[in-house]
């Protein structure tokens, strides 16, 4: 009988040292918990550079014009027009930007550089959004154009 | 005698199990949104920020906000109301200068935090006047969009 009783006192572990680390361990994530995800956008302050002018690689200057109801793809120091993409009922057709964009990519792979003039009327998210698209990871995880120059 | 002392001992032991299954959810609720990183974002409240893709965290620079109401503030103090111009502000410029260390200290970096409703005039302003004032790198702050 008495080594029964034994058995029994045995199957109750005491949780209260369990429970307080438990405790201080749930302060120590409440206070330094993030609810808010938060990642950030790099982009440098346009910077004008004299070239060499007998080289003959002509930079790409891909330039992307962000206005009301028009998204405009240029490229060349000519600003020669590649796409002007309208706006849909939503938004732009971010996915036809995106192939667009993938094609550029294709022929000018060493290119990481975009400008964008977005119109000074275009709501900051709009604009946000837009980054992602020109941003855009391709199969590979490679981006299409990662540099983000802001003409001002 | 012995009645007594079972009854006791029964009116004692209280369940754990409950409340450990109620703390263990807790903590793994709170374990994914732990956060190592040293960067802390602190928004005004009603401030909203635009959701990107990006999945670079943001890194202790600078910091300029500009909340829902237009006022600029320089790591969580307010400065003065944006100008609405796209242009140079003098007030945001001179504050800038004064914060300026050292140029060996000098970080060229600057976290830009700007409500999502906003015009790109009101950023323009932010960059045009920190690219003045020596911060040539900007870092937008978006709130990550969850997958």
């Amino acid at each position: 009988m008495l080594r029964r009783k034994r058995k029994e006192r045995d199957t109750n572990p005491n949780l209260i040292p369990v429970m307080d680390v438990t405790f201080l361990f749930i302060f120590f994530l409440l206070m330094s918990a993030q609810f808010i995800e938060v990642s950030q956008i790099v982009s440098d302050a346009p910077k004008i550079k004299t070239t060499n002018s007998t080289s003959d690689d002509k930079p790409l200057n891909l330039t992307l014009i962000i206005e009301k109801d028009l998204l405009i793809i240029q490229k060349g120091l000519d600003g020669i027009l590649v796409k002007s993409l309208g706006r849909t009922k939503d938004f732009f057709e971010l996915g036809e930007l995106r192939s667009v964009l993938r094609e550029i990519k294709k022929s000018s792979p060493e290119e990481r550089t975009i400008i964008v003039r977005p119109g000074a009327e275009i709501p900051y998210d709009d604009v946000i959004h837009i980054l992602d698209s020109v941003r855009d990871e391709n199969a590979e995880g490679a981006k299409l154009f990662d540099l983000v120059v802001f003409e001002t | 005698m012995i009645k007594r002392k079972r009854i006791k001992k029964h009116s004692l032991e209280i369940s754990m199990n409950s409340l450990l299954d109620i703390v263990m959810i807790l903590l793994f609720f709170l374990i994914k949104y732990y956060s190592s990183t040293v960067f802390e974002v602190q928004t005004p409240q009603g401030m909203f920020l635009p959701k990107g893709s990006a999945k670079s965290a943001g890194g202790n620079d600078l910091t300029v906000i500009v909340d829902q109401n237009e006022q600029i503030l320089i790591q969580g103090t307010p400065i003065c109301k944006v100008e609405g111009l796209g242009e140079k502000n003098n007030c945001l410029y001179n504050e800038l200068l004064k914060r300026r260390g050292p140029a060996s200290e000098n970080n060229l970096a600057v976290n830009i935090m700007v409500h999502k409703t906003h015009p790109y005039k009101v950023v323009k302003e932010i960059m045009h006047t920190c690219a003045m004032a020596g911060k040539e790198q900007f870092k937008f702050i978006v709130e990550t969009k969850m997958n």
